[in-house]
């Protein structure tokens, strides 16, 4: 078991804040994978969307997160 | 002392505190996104990831919270490790099929009580500091 440390973690970060607003308008509703600086997966499921990311990447640990609909991001939580 | 500094996302000149953190499941470190919440007691997840991480819902604790509407949800509690850039703590994460919001949350169990949080609305800046 490798508790050492996430491969790939913070690669991709810069690029979805640069790419945040495109991911809402595209994808809002949807889970995205993000690897190698791209949409790497789209699916409605967090499962299908890293299994479509690591068919295309795979050695490459993606990046999977619901992306919130516009509305989402004004909360009162 | 160790000091993060993670910068808000931004969606139409609007700053909000997601951020990305990393989670051990079963056998290994799954990548996700949250949203730091200071007014969530627990963080908690979509079953979808408790999935991606291997998890079997059964196995944690469930409880049942109460949500913005007065309603109440099913929680599924764990103790896993999470990751924020390089310091990693055991963190408290709860699951449920019915988080009605569009982004995990990470709240202050566990988390709150290891790092002094600070969010710069105006710069779009969190401040972690590891206790």
């Amino acid at each position: 078991m490798n508790r050492r440390k996430p491969r790939h973690y913070k690669r991709d970060d810069q690029w979805i804040r640069e790419h945040f607003e495109e991911l809402v308008k595209s994808y809002g509703g949807r889970f995205v994978a993000v690897a190698n600086k791209a949409v790497s997966g789209v699916d409605s499921t967090a499962l299908g969307a890293e299994r479509k990311s690591l068919k295309r990447y795979p050695h490459v640990t993606p990046s999977v997160f619901p992306v919130p609909d516009p509305e989402d991001l004004i909360c009162a939580l | 002392m160790r000091i993060i500094k993670l910068d808000y996302l931004v969606y139409q000149k609007r700053k909000s505190p997601i951020i990305p953190v990393a989670l051990f499941g079963r056998k290994e470190w799954k990548i996700t996104w949250v949203y730091v919440d200071s007014g969530a007691s627990y963080s908690i997840f979509s079953t979808e990831d408790a999935h991606r991480l291997g998890l079997n819902l059964s196995e944690g604790e469930r409880i049942s919270m109460v949500v913005g509407d007065g309603g109440h949800i099913p929680v599924y509690l764990f103790k896993l490790p999470l990751k924020i850039e390089d310091v990693t703590i055991e963190a408290t994460i709860g699951f449920s099929p019915r988080l009605g919001v569009g982004f995990n949350l990470l709240g202050r169990k566990d988390v709150f009580e290891r790092f002094k949080i600070c969010f710069d609305d105006r710069q779009g800046v969190l401040t972690f500091v590891r206790r």
